[in-house]
């Protein structure tokens, strides 16, 4: 038992997220209802793949605001490219726009030395742009049939982009884990100088986790695209990038970086779920859930800046 | 080539713009040996170590490692050869776990996969064989600092140093935790590692070390047996300089007393607290980084909370419970890091020196710039503060200039008491003598002045009297009469270690 | 350490504050959507419909399918019949994007409150991917009919596909799904967006007499992508070209009084002579008083007659209107088609067909000179 407490008191976020979930159920008793639980993860898959790239690039230190317009873009892409390419093409050319954001970003804040804050930002306009130029401002209709039906697809009660969302976890968690590059993100985003002195090359790590940040963000453009069979010059504008960076910290990783792990941004982005579902079935209004949403944050963030400073002065002792 | 020798450095030259930090240094290390590495703040032993890890290229000279010639190109080269320097500033990465950062950057796998099971029991048989109760699984952020530093030493030795550098291992460590360190000293002798220690305990460098080697200006000025040696030799070599006139020292009899403190304690920090300060008088404070004395003046000075004690000024009781306070009582404080805390960079001299005084000189709502120019005016020509004109920005000054920015704001106050906290640091010879003069020149003028320095040619220099500490402590007063460097030497170190704040 | 805790408090109520003004804020697609829907008769529930019932689905940028004519203004006869139990949803597009908007969210909601229906009113903020979210909650909620009022008429296609395959009825409001959506959904009801501008147009070239042949007319779009005002500039397109007229330049307006007025400003200095235009054509209301705003300023005042294809907002026409300050629009009240989009739902949930796959409303067209006879629906009561 003594475990079990140690347990959720370090890793404060799932207390919160079951919290969430008996007030839920308090407020409305549909809301323990299977299908809508499946229903809740199924709608913030997409949410939480991004969330997955965003992880690494805050465990390494760093935010990507870019993520927000690269939605959009890629989504363009994969829709519009279609009728020329074929969808394999489409989406493939997608992902090497994301892939190419993210070196962009990559190099600028690692190689460079410019402020992630001002580089992401700027990538975010510069996609911006080009979501509404390349489809001349208007929203594309995906043609292939195959592409919509993978995005509404189901395999039993989870969508196939809920299986996807899942075997990404798992392999991310590997990669945090067990591989060179995962641990010294960790060391990277700690204390650089200290990694640096290891011997880590903290630049390429940097560089590496934007990468994957703008990959798996122009994914999720992509995903969205298959999921609304089109793609809307406003997608994920204004705040994307924001609920997911608020998902990941939510669930316990520190934006100063070197704390946190995969799962935790999987518990913050249903969290965030759970809060818009329950909005949604006691039909309140729509900045009540935002209202909720950053009520929330607050709450969470105080209450871990009270746990960590309490262990903070329990090591101290001495 | 003496191959009895694992590690030798000879007649090692490293100058620097404007200065030459090495002339004619080195050391020898036997495997299996300490040597300890001695000498003044600004004597040479970081640069001689940075020229041996690679940090710095010597100019000249030769470096001898394992009977072969050697130049480590970079840091990373001295450490996969297994010459290992554990840094004073830990450098461990607090959110993870002991083993962790003990094999950072080279963990054990099993073809791309991290094995745990083996890093964490590697890390454990290293831990064990130091007798710590550390465990691989712990995270750095929950260990004490005295057991982080075991950690940072574990680290070393699993990454299979032949040659450990310690660079004031012991500053953080209990007596029981040193006592733990000298038993894995011993250890790793035994197996033939050869280790450089440097540190200014006296007590400490005759309990553990082999052999000694003194550095003072750059130079080799001494290397002994310990066994051959009394204290008095090392202190000998360390401080044989002839005094550069180029101090002065007030002259003026003191007057009344302006300042007393009396069992001033700071838990953690000081303990027990007491002196005075007279006006026309430098009181310097002299002892190692760490030992409280920049503390003592915070609280003086109402920035840092006191347990116990108490103030007097002027005779009469007060309580400082702000910066605010502290300048309405007339004391003024110039810190130690004057480019984090005493300037406003970007801003011009004339805005930084009229500073202090912003709230009383405004004209309606805003501030009046004509008077700041007269502050400006009055102080550049007294301390004679080179800068092509008010207007510009402190930030381009010279470091001498920019310290006599910083007095100059607090001149303009009309202080009593002025604390100056390692007023000439980083500064160049000349400003420093300047510095010095104005000093002398302030006390003559009726100020009480407080001087804390770790440079013992400064404060014996422009001191009346000076107060020595150690460890939060102070060790001793010492007269006009009493000043010599043998006095201060001793009484920098507490040698019956039980006395810990 | 104090001060470190109050800083944290306070970027985190910055953050928290910043987090619900994104979540609220609308994107730039905010068309007011006026569709008109007048019902010129009394808006009780057994409507007479008389008025102008346009039936001209040319076809050309309708997503209706063949056979639709416009049922005008009917309401189903929903008299004694037993409404309690009938769950009823609707995902909306964005409940305070403008006066029209807000008005038929508003309305909507208090009428289903009248009627003695629970409805489920979900508002999407404008953004796609809430709307989705919330279609898949509302056939978790297990409702008898779903309504939808589209963010994007492309991505609802797969919403309206999702409610059919739930096996729920699926009601198009306001705007219509694209043609390839049309079959999953039991219908549309709302405003004939094409005859809307067809009408206007019509009216507006008929009152240039002489000057209609080669006219030159500058045409303010809504919102790129937003399939109704798509179908408001077809249709006033037609209805010039058709008068021997040319749509000399078109540009987007964003859906905003402001760009409109900006895109005016631009016209204006572009073409600064008289007679360089001959009239100046919006997608609505809105944005038509935004052009106003901008001749206003230029002192062109009276050179050519100002026109909106559609209007939905009193405040506008009592003000601009009535005056002649816009020469003229078709007319359509949010009152009237929230209330009829709802009848037609409940008759859905009772088990009946729709009359027709689209319900238009009637939307006549108001100028100065009728300004008193036509029935202005009953939203002066909205003011």
């Amino acid at each position: 038992m003594k475990k079990v407490t140690k347990f959720l008191s370090v890793n404060t976020s799932i207390p919160i997220l079951i919290g969430i979930m008996i007030i839920a159920t308090i407020l409305d008793v549909s809301f323990l209802a299977p299908g809508n639980l499946f229903n809740v993860f199924n709608q913030n898959a997409i949410k939480g793949i991004m969330a997955i790239g965003m992880s690494f690039v805050i465990l390494n230190g760093f935010f990507d605001m870019s993520l927000c317009t690269l939605l959009s873009l890629t989504a363009a892409l994969a829709c519009g490219l279609q009728p020329k390419i074929g969808v394999a093409g489409a989406v493939l050319v997608a992902l090497l726009v994301g892939l190419l954001v993210g070196i962009i970003n990559g190099l600028l804040v690692a190689y460079v030395g410019i402020n992630a804050f001002v580089v992401t930002l700027a990538l975010m306009l510069g996609c911006r742009g080009f979501a509404y130029i390349y489809p001349d401002e208007q929203s594309i209709s995906a043609t292939s049939d195959a592409f919509r039906a993978f995005g509404t697809g189901k395999l039993g009660p989870l969508t196939y982009i809920s299986w996807l969302y899942i075997i990404g976890l798992l392999i991310a968690h590997y990669v945090l884990r067990y591989t060179s590059h995962g641990r010294n993100t960790y060391a990277a985003g700690g204390n650089a100088s200290a990694a640096e002195n290891a011997g880590i090359n903290v630049r390429k790590t940097i560089f590496i986790n934007f990468v994957i940040c703008g990959v798996l963000s122009g994914l999720g453009g992509v995903l969205y695209a298959a999921q609304n069979g089109a793609s809307t010059p406003a997608l994920g504008w204004p705040d994307m990038h924001m609920l997911v960076i608020a998902g990941v910290v939510l669930g316990g990783t520190k934006l100063s970086g070197g704390y946190g792990n995969i799962w935790y941004s999987l518990i913050g982005v249903m969290i965030l779920g759970v809060v818009n579902n329950i909005m949604s079935i006691t039909n309140a209004q729509p900045w009540v859930s935002t209202f909720c949403t950053g009520a929330i944050m607050i709450a969470v963030l105080i209450a871990d800046k009270f746990l960590s400073d309490a262990r903070a002065r329990a090591g101290l002792k001495n | 080539m003496a191959d009895e020798y694992l590690l030798e450095m000879k007649d090692i030259v490293k100058t620097f713009p404007g200065v030459k930090a090495l002339d004619g240094a080195g050391i020898r290390v036997r495997a299996g040996e300490v040597v300890a590495l001695c000498g003044e703040n600004g004597a040479g032993k970081s640069t001689l170590m940075k020229c041996l890890y690679g940090s710095y290229h010597a100019d000249s000279g030769e470096i001898y490692y394992q009977g072969k010639k050697v130049s480590f190109r970079n840091p990373d080269e001295a450490k996969a050869a297994g010459v290992i320097l554990i840094f004073q500033e830990l450098s461990l990465i607090t959110d993870l776990t002991v083993a962790e950062n003990m094999f950072l950057g080279s963990q054990p796998k099993k073809g791309k996969t991290i094995d745990w099971k083996k890093m964490n029991a590697d890390a454990d048989r290293v831990l064990q064989d130091l007798n710590s109760t550390v465990k691989s699984t712990d995270y750095v952020r929950d260990l004490p600092i005295s057991q982080q530093q075991m950690v940072e030493i574990a680290r070393g030795i699993a990454l299979g140093a032949k040659i450990l550098i310690l660079d004031e291992p012991t500053s953080s460590l209990t007596e029981r935790e040193k006592n733990a360190l000298f038993d894995i000293i011993r250890k790793l002798k035994k197996e033939g590692v050869g280790i450089i220690y440097i540190s200014h305990k006296m007590d400490e460098i005759f309990e553990i070390c082999d052999e000694a080697v003194v550095l003072r200006d750059g130079k080799l000025t001494g290397q002994f047996r310990i066994s051959d040696i009394v204290l008095d030799d090392l202190i000998q070599a360390m401080i044989g300089r002839h005094m550069d006139n180029y101090f002065t020292k007030c002259t003026a009899k003191p007057g009344k007393e302006v300042l007393r403190a009396e069992g001033l304690t700071a838990h953690g920090y000081f303990r027990d607290i007491s002196f005075h300060v007279n006006a026309k008088e430098v009181v310097g404070f002299y002892g190692l980084v760490g030992a409280g004395r920049s503390e003592i003046m915070e609280a003086i000075f109402g920035v840092r909370h006191l347990d116990a004690g108490k103030i007097f000024i002027d005779g009469k009781e007060v309580k400082i419970s702000g910066s605010v306070e502290a300048v309405k009582h007339g004391i003024g404080f110039v810190t130690e890091n004057r480019k984090e805390q005493g300037l406003l960079l970007p801003k011009s001299c004339r805005e930084n020196i009229a500073l202090a005084k912003l709230p009383q000189i405004k004209k309606g709502l805003f501030v009046d710039d004509s008077q700041t120019k007269q502050i400006y005016d009055k102080y550049h020509d007294a301390m004679q503060i080179s800068s092509p004109s008010p207007e510009q920005p402190v930030v381009y000054l010279s470091g001498g200039n920019q310290q006599k920015v910083v007095i100059g704001k607090w001149l303009a106050m009309d202080p009593k008491i002025l604390i100056l906290d390692e007023p000439t640091r980083g500064i160049d010879i000349g400003a420093k003598s300047e510095i010095h003069n104005m000093i002398a020149h302030l006390a003559e003028q009726g100020l009480a002045v407080i001087v804390i320095s770790s440079e013992m040619p400064e404060i014996m220099g422009v001191s009346n009297r000076i107060y020595t500490m150690a460890q939060g402590r102070i060790t001793g007063e010492l007269g006009e009469a009493e000043i010599s460097e043998e006095n201060l030497m001793r009484n920098i170190v507490i040698t019956d270690s039980k006395q810990k704040v | 350490m104090k001060f470190k805790k109050l800083t944290t408090l306070v970027i985190c109520g910055a953050m928290a504050l910043s987090l619900a003004a994104c979540g609220s804020g609308g994107s730039s697609s905010s068309g007011s959507a006026s569709s008109s829907a007048a019902s010129s008769a009394s808006a009780s529930a057994s409507a007479k419909s008389e008025a102008v019932t346009s039936s001209s689905s040319s076809g050309a940028g309708e997503s209706v399918s063949s056979g639709s004519s416009a049922s005008a203004a009917s309401r189903p006869d929903l008299s004694g019949k037993d409404l309690s139990g009938l769950k009823l949803g609707m995902a909306f597009r964005h409940g305070s994007n403008d006066t029209y908007m807000t008005s038929y969210f508003q309305h909507m909601k208090n009428y289903a409150k009248t009627v003695g229906v629970d409805l489920v009113l979900l508002d999407a903020v404008d953004d796609v991917t809430k709307q989705t979210n919330q279609v898949q909650d509302l056939i978790q909620q297990k409702c008898d009919v779903i309504m939808i009022w589209p963010v994007n008429s492309e991505s609802s296609v797969a919403q309206a596909k999702s409610v059919q395959q739930a096996g729920i009825p699926c009601l198009m409001c306001n705007s219509n799904v694209t043609d390839d959506g049309i079959d999953y959904t039991v219908g549309f009801v709302g405003p004939d967006d094409y005859t809307e501008g067809y009408n206007a147009a019509k009216q507006a070239m008929t009152d240039l007499g002489s000057s209609a042949k080669g006219a030159k007319v500058l045409f303010v779009e809504g919102v790129n992508g937003q399939q109704q005002a798509q179908a408001r500039k077809e249709g006033m397109q037609k209805a010039v070209e058709e008068a021997g007229g040319t749509f000399v330049d078109s540009q987007t307006s964003e859906g905003k009084r402001e760009k409109a007025q900006q895109v005016a400003e631009n016209w204006l200095v572009k073409y600064p002579s008289k007679g360089d235009i001959t009239a100046i054509m919006t997608f609505d209301d809105n944005t038509a008083v935004g052009v106003y705003n901008a001749v206003k300023a230029a002192g062109r005042e009276g050179e050519f007659p100002i026109w909106a294809a559609a209007t939905g907002d009193y405040s506008i026409i009592s003000g601009y209107i009535k005056d002649g300050k816009i020469a003229g629009a078709s007319l359509q009240s949010p009152i009237t088609e929230s209330e009829t989009a709802l009848d037609w739902a409940c008759w859905i949930a009772l088990g009946n067909d729709l009359p027709s796959k689209s319900v238009f409303i009637d939307t006549p067209v108001i100028t100065k000179e009728n300004f008193d006879q036509v029935d202005q629906g009953n939203f002066e009561k909205l003011i």
